[in-house]
């Protein structure tokens, strides 16, 4: 059991191991196992082995041209000179092109209702006169209905008089209320 | 600009180049450029293993390096680190922009540089049959376990700065490029004869 958490520790810490990335403690344990355990190495062969190969070749992969840095350096050159330019990323875009859409459809949507006359719902406060002969009077041509006589009191000067064939629109052309108890004068 | 990568071992050095660059001189843009390009070429091309995206991807990391030079903080990391995060971020994108299969048209119709005359044939073809076995084997792997890889032994460089320009903690860095060397194993095998077999033929 042991040298099986052991075989498996050396697995783990292997590749680390090759590369020198381990601990002095870590090294220690792990060369005595390599030196114990046939298994580890196996491992530790094969492993080395593979680091030595990317080592090699990996450093020649891709190895630049001749003259290719050269025209690469023109490029860079050219494009450090550039004034910068603001750069979007495609959530920044998608982002300003819903804002600008929803902005146009408010300005759409707000000319719309203007046209149509949907905004005269807005009610504007009546002017003291239309207050009191109503909306009709705003037409010239509207002429006031006749009111059925009622039963009105009258101000006459000798005080109230009971009426029953007069309607409020002949009230308007009657004389004016006199007042039977007039106001003292100062002094008096 | 030349072909030859000039020595600059130092960071110190490093950093007053590009503390000249920030005072606008040209030469030291240059002299930085040739510095990295290679690096920064040979890690495109192991990503993204096509020689046109790996020309952008390089082009592209080099403007924006360029054009944020002064965003660049050496208390944090090296220019190397910083240079090779962005290169392989932009090599992401293009993984992301190239979901598809792509043709390299150089390969398919063998437009590629012929080698140079004193190597011989068996020598190239053997050279060349490596190349090919390394590159499909890097391109079965996933993205993640190729950058490990390719940071790790194409460019040397450690599990910390793996972790630092891939942007993940150190041990997965680890994980990844532990990963990467069991599907290299089983990969390289099933090409028949090992790799180093081929290279030990030349």
């Amino acid at each position: 059991m042991i040298k099986l958490l052991h075989i498996l520790y050396c697995k783990w810490h292997i590749t680390a191991y090759v590369n020198g990335e381990l601990s002095p403690i870590q090294r220690r344990r792990m060369a005595r196992y390599i030196e114990n355990y046939p298994e580890c190495y196996v491992e530790y062969r094969r492993q080395r082995d593979l680091s030595r190969e990317l080592a090699e070749r990996l450093p020649i992969l891709g190895a630049p041209q001749g003259g290719q840095l050269q025209r690469l350096w023109r490029l860079i050159e050219g494009d450090v000179a550039k004034p910068a330019t603001i750069i979007l990323s495609a959530s920044q875009m998608v982002v300003y092109s819903l804002s600008l859409t929803a902005l146009l459809w408010m300005v759409v949507l707000m000319t719309t209702l203007h046209n149509s006359g949907v905004t005269t719902l807005v009610i504007t406060p009546p002017t003291p006169d239309n207050a009191v002969l109503g909306v009709e009077t705003r037409d010239p041509n509207h002429t006031t209905p006749a009111i059925p006589p009622t039963f009105v009191a009258v101000a006459t000067s000798g005080g109230f008089e009971i009426s029953t064939a007069v309607s409020t629109a002949q009230l308007t052309d009657r004389d004016t209320y006199q007042n039977p108890y007039p106001t003292p004068k100062l002094g008096e | 600009m030349s072909d030859q990568q000039p020595i600059i071992n130092g960071m110190d050095e490093i950093n007053d180049l590009i503390q000249t660059c920030l005072t606008g001189d040209q030469t030291a843009y240059t002299a930085l450029y040739d510095q990295f390009a290679t690096g920064i070429y040979r890690l495109c091309y192991s990503l993204v293993l096509q020689r046109q995206d790996a020309e952008d991807v390089m082009q592209e990391t080099f403007v924006y390096a360029f054009k944020n030079l002064y965003r660049f903080d050496a208390n944090r990391a090296s220019f190397k680190t910083w240079l090779y995060t962005i290169a392989v971020s932009r090599c992401r994108n293009t993984y992301r922009r190239k979901r598809l299969p792509n043709i390299d048209f150089g390969q398919l119709f063998r437009l590629e540089i012929a080698a140079p005359r004193s190597e011989r044939p068996e020598a190239e073809l053997a050279r060349k049959a490596a190349e090919d076995a390394l590159r499909q084997a890097l391109y079965a792997l996933t993205p993640p376990l190729r950058e490990a890889v390719v940071l790790r032994y194409g460019h040397g460089l450690t599990y910390r700065e793996i972790a630092d320009v891939m942007g993940c903690p150190a041990k997965t860095a680890e994980s990844r490029i532990r990963l990467a060397h069991q599907h290299l194993k089983h990969i390289l095998q099933a090409h028949g004869q090992g790799l180093l077999e081929e290279l030990l033929s030349f």
